[in-house]
């Protein structure tokens, strides 16, 4: 279990955390979803590291196991398909190893006939299926994701969330994922943070038992949490 | 330099046939060979110094000093501006020296050079004087404009500092570099003769332009003149051919 415990994180003098508490289960998917701007993602470079905070704790994290999804591929333009996963994994796996495990990634999201192309040569949907075999290649136990799949047709979304869902049933890892999209998080969560105000609270935890996989998030059910859901962020 | 701005081979050509016309053109009117030669008299020139054995010893020498100054440049320059794009106590530490070299006038340190260096060093050191800052400036200037979410996506996945080096920094610099290199190389090779010219070793393309102005020979003058920019020219393409390469 990992646990955030009475964080206090200010930014530019204003009160983004202000003891504020979270559990995340481990080997679930947990979604962090709330308004733009709230501090969904200072939330995940507090927890990553890539940013300090003035006080509390966070337990259960060890931060060098740690892969991180960024809102943007963040590719390395000048490096092949294979080499931007190569860079992150010299230090990690032996030359033999690391080659079985970039290529076991890449077919998994359906790049496995790319590995020389640049960056550049790929699509959106590509460069995205190409930083979350990155993401899954690195030997995390936390893997953060934020807002993965905004900006994508519907289409290419669905297309991405399987190659996701298809990597993280593999070891089922604990996944902390930021969305402002209500169906993103319904279609993958086992439980959903809604988080709002100033300083971050949290209005409303969802717990969803569902098969990710076969998830029909237009049922009665779903219906009824994107109810509860919408009210509270419109409120 | 309109005519590097003539995009097609096919405009460059007429573009330089016009210039040499042009040139023609300005000998017609002056029409004393001794001040203003034409371009058939610097071309004749040109073939009378290539035949002599000494050409090749007076431009091997020059290019060698060109290429020692320039590659010292580079390499000082290369990783003296990694160190202060990363770090602003190194960066402070070096701006000054560097903006002190830069404003000092040429002559002066062609001049101070003769006093330190035998002649054939002279060149050389001068070179380098003039290089290193482009070179230094181009990769601070590559380093600090390096995508920051690249760098801090490495810090998250603890990508080791030499991969960062090697794989983020130098290639996120190279269009910074390329740029760095061309001009450094092409101030290197008027430097470079213009320091032989006042240092005089035995061997090198700026004594023979001292040496036809004392004796007048105007057409040997232009003619190593027009050596020089053709070899800087074949080197600049060089350089900016294996940029090409090095950016795939």
């Amino acid at each position: 279990m990992i646990r955030i415990n009475r964080l206090k994180k200010n930014y530019e003098n204003k009160k983004i955390f202000s003891n504020f508490n979270m559990n995340i289960e481990p080997c679930n998917i947990t979604c962090i979803l709330g308004p733009s701007g709230v501090g969904k993602t200072t939330l995940f470079n507090v927890i990553s590291g890539l940013t300090d905070y003035e006080d509390g704790e966070i337990i259960g994290i060890d931060k060098k196991h740690i892969s991180y999804l960024f809102q943007e591929p963040r590719l390395m333009p000048w490096l092949t398909v294979y080499e931007n996963i190569d860079i992150i994994l010299k230090n990690i796996f032996p030359d033999k190893e690391r080659k079985d495990v970039i290529n076991y990634y890449l077919d998994m999201v359906g790049l496995k006939d790319y590995t020389d192309k640049k960056p550049e040569e790929l699509s959106g949907g590509m460069k995205q299926r190409l930083a979350i075999a990155r993401t899954f290649a690195y030997p995390s136990t936390l893997l953060l994701m934020d807002e993965p799949f905004q900006g994508l047709d519907i289409k290419l979304k669905n297309s991405i969330i399987e190659s996701f869902l298809k990597l993280w049933s593999e070891d089922n890892r604990t996944v902390l994922f930021i969305t402002h999209d209500i169906d993103e998080a319904l279609r993958v969560s086992d439980q959903i943070y809604i988080i709002q105000d100033n300083p971050v609270k949290i209005s409303q935890v969802e717990h969803i038992i569902d098969d990710k996989i076969n998830r029909d998030i237009y049922n009665a059910d779903y219906s009824k949490i994107r109810k509860r859901i919408t009210k509270i962020l419109t409120s | 330099m309109k005519i590097s701005t003539i995009k097609t081979n096919k405009n460059r050509i007429v573009g330089i046939l016009l210039w040499l016309l042009l040139w023609q053109i300005v000998y017609w009117i002056i029409n004393k060979d001794v001040y203003f030669p034409s371009p058939f008299s610097v071309a004749i020139s040109i073939m009378s110094l290539v035949k002599n054995p000494d050409f090749y010893i007076v431009v091997s020498s020059t290019t060698a000093r060109v290429f020692i100054s320039f590659l010292v440049s580079a390499l000082l320059g290369v990783s003296l501006g990694y160190l202060c794009g990363v770090n602003k106590k190194a960066y402070d530490l070096f701006e000054p020296m560097i903006i002190f070299i830069r404003t000092t006038p040429i002559i002066s340190i062609i001049i101070i050079a003769i006093i330190w260096f035998s002649s054939s060093n002279v060149p050389i050191f001068t070179g380098f004087l003039m290089c290193f800052p482009i070179i230094w400036a181009n990769m601070v200037e590559g380093i600090r404009n390096t995508d920051k979410k690249l760098l801090e996506m490495c810090k998250l996945y603890n990508v080791g500092k030499m991969e960062i080096f090697k794989k983020v920094y130098i290639k996120a610099s190279i269009p910074y570099l390329s740029a760095g290199f061309s001009s450094a190389l092409g101030i290197g090779w008027k430097v470079v003769a213009a320091a032989e010219a006042l240092s005089l070793p035995k061997y090198g393309i700026g004594t023979n332009l001292f040496n036809s102005k004392i004796y007048l020979q105007v057409p040997e003058l232009l003619a190593w003149t027009v050596i020089i920019i053709l070899i800087s020219y074949m080197f600049e393409i060089l350089v900016k051919k294996i940029f090409k390469k090095i950016e795939g």
